[in-house]
């Protein structure tokens, strides 16, 4: 997660989507916050609750 | 009364209904011709919670045949992801999505990886959101950065990377910070 982070800041790609299929995370990457915190939203596909978007804490 | 009309003639139509699935078709055949849930429920003499749930399903399905997707991508999908692609509100998002769920079903029986050697199957979602995969001015695939490594896909405008996306493999944490690329 954080190295795809950092090669996407690192290029001046400020969109990054990490998936695995199910879940989907798509981080900010210039934010000036700690890396973990560059989340923006997440939409897991698994989640058998009622649908909505996680956004980052 | 309309609804009671209508009931006859479904009665004539399907048989008197038995089961409580035979008095759901029913009910959702009364729906079809503009009778309210409510009424419908009452007539048919089922829940109106069950009747929903019947009547949000008929009309999925109905959204399905509409936009040409296969029966057997649609029926293989679980009801509470069938959900998702719903919310989608252009059909061909929708179509993507719910192709991109069944093939993700599809690898995740398999046992497959989406990275590596899936990657195809986010191509809808890729197309989805707007970029041609076809297009390499504005789809590139492993995409070599700086260092040497590869990243699965970068989304391009004017030619210029603005998204980069990447693909593990689904059984794979995605909270794992030692999730690395591949050298």
């Amino acid at each position: 997660m954080s190295q795809t982070i950092n090669y996407a800041n690192n290029d001046g790609v400020l969109w990054c989507v990490l998936t695995n299929g199910l879940r989907y995370r798509v981080y900010k990457t210039n934010e000036p916050v700690a890396l973990d915190q560059k989340l923006l939203f997440e939409v897991d596909r698994a989640d058998d609750s009622e649908p909505r978007l996680q956004k980052a804490t | 009364m309309q609804a009671t009309v209508l009931a006859f003639r479904a009665n004539v139509r399907y048989g008197v209904p038995n089961t409580e699935d035979e008095r759901l078709s029913h009910a959702v055949y009364l729906m079809d011709s503009e009778v309210t849930l409510s009424q419908a429920a009452a007539v048919c003499m089922v829940s109106e919670r069950a009747l929903r749930t019947r009547w949000n399903k008929r009309r999925a399905d109905r959204r399905a045949d509409e936009v040409g997707l296969l029966r057997n991508e649609w029926d293989s999908l679980l009801p509470v992801v069938r959900g998702r692609p719903l919310m989608i509100a252009t059909d061909e998002g929708f179509r993507a999505a719910a192709i991109l769920a069944h093939r993700a079903a599809a690898v995740d029986q398999r046992g497959r990886q989406v990275g590596q050697r899936g990657q195809w199957h986010l191509e809808p979602l890729v197309s989805a959101l707007g970029w041609d995969p076809s297009d390499i001015d504005t789809v590139g695939r492993e995409v070599k950065v700086f260092d040497g490594t590869f990243l699965d896909y970068a989304l391009k405008v004017d030619s210029i990377p603005r998204v980069y996306l990447e693909a593990k493999g689904i059984s794979e944490n995605l909270d794992e910070r030692s999730l690395c690329l591949r050298p």
